[in-house]
């Protein structure tokens, strides 16, 4: 077992089977840096229970093929992605400091299909971006593709 | 009106005593700046971004997007460290001051991004650093915030300098550099869509790694 402490002091057992698809802490273990504790000064105890879940899920991904648990890992993966911007945000912080490559793509993946055919209204309120463009630089990129503002299908709600 | 492909003319010392006073000049000479720009635009994005958005903002924003990334056509990743690096406003207002040693300074900054390539731990430790940046530390955070505003006042008379980061809303604690991975997945429209967000996704959406493939 390997011990992961949270920024905030929290500290938690995972087995290395489970944290070693961390590149970076499969790293330290290789090179003998993992103490008995590794601290992720990074990643705070909420966070870090996410990725941890993730790491005990895909455990076994190799074997999912053989046992016929592939769909049960798709449906758990939808499930995971399931939580709110900042949420998710953190998690892929937390991914890519611990280079869990595949954990990565799964929420980079999740919040560009939260982006998908989004008006650009929507996109600013989803994230609370105040627009700095001036009306001018606006119109500018309206008439520089005016085809991606044309589609039937975009979607001006946020969610 | 046509951006003329005037290869020929050699007017860098001519630029230098009247590019700093195209909003005064009458429109003949404003065209005259806007050929030299064009001519000098690789090395030169500054001028011609300056006098473009001075004169009638005729070169669209993307355009110039692209201008900036073929200065770095085969380096996109020293593209994107580079330019999250926290001392690049300083060297835009270098250049901005010092348009004809414009050139020297570009090859300075091409040395330093070999030198940082040659090191091996390049992307890891500046991504951690970034992260443990807004993380783990609220008042260097809140800090780097009251600078970005600084710099975005300070900036008005040079549109074209981007934030370094997205200073409000969720996306504020991402490290800019993590904005690609997402962006990688989005489609020509949702990117274009991105570009009218807001200044800084304007810019991180329209590089050009993203758009190669499509």
């Amino acid at each position: 077992m390997v011990k992961l402490k949270s920024n905030d002091d929290k500290e938690f057992e995972v087995e290395e089977a489970a944290v070693i698809q961390s590149e970076m802490i499969k790293n330290m273990i290789e090179d003998g840096c993992a103490t008995s504790v590794i601290p992720l000064p990074n990643i705070d105890s909420k966070t870090l229970i996410k990725v941890i879940e993730y790491l005990n899920k895909h455990i076994n991904m190799g074997k999912a093929a053989e046992t016929g648990e592939e769909d049960d890992l798709k449906e758990f993966d939808e499930q995971f992605v399931n939580m709110g911007w900042e949420e998710l945000f953190d998690v892929i912080m937390a991914a890519n400091y611990l280079n869990i490559h595949e954990l990565m793509e799964l929420c980079c993946q999740s919040a560009a299909d939260r982006l998908k055919n989004k008006s650009v209204r929507a996109v600013r309120e989803m994230l609370k971006i105040t627009n700095d463009l001036t009306e001018e630089e606006e119109q500018e990129i309206i008439n520089d593709a005016p085809w991606a503002f044309e589609g039937p299908e975009i979607d001006d709600t946020v969610n | 009106m046509a951006i003329i492909d005037d290869e020929d003319e050699p007017l860098d010392q001519f630029l230098e005593s009247e590019i700093f006073d195209i909003c005064d000049e009458d429109e003949e000479m404003v065209e005259d700046i806007l050929n030299e720009g064009d001519v000098n635009r690789k090395g030169k994005r500054l001028e011609v971004d300056d006098g473009n958005d001075r004169c009638e903002g005729e070169e669209r924003v993307t355009k110039k997007m692209r201008v900036l990334e073929d200065e770095y056509e085969d380096e996109d990743e020293i593209e994107w460290k580079e330019k999250w690096e926290p001392d690049e406003e300083e060297e835009e207002e270098n250049r901005e001051a010092k348009l004809i040693k414009f050139e020297e300074e570009e090859e300075d900054e091409e040395e330093k991004v070999k030198a940082l390539l040659s090191s091996p731990s390049l992307s890891a430790p500046v991504e951690v650093e970034a992260e443990g940046e807004c993380a783990s530390s609220p008042p260097r955070m809140s800090q780097s915030v009251t600078e970005n505003n600084n710099n975005v006042a300070s900036t008005s008379n040079n549109m074209r300098q981007i934030p370094s980061r997205i200073e409000t809303g969720i996306l504020s604690k991402v490290p800019p550099e993590l904005l690609r991975h997402i962006l990688k997945f989005l489609s020509p429209e949702d990117l274009v869509a991105c570009t009218m967000v807001c200044k800084f996704l304007n810019f991180a959406a329209s590089d050009e790694s993203l758009w190669r493939w499509l």
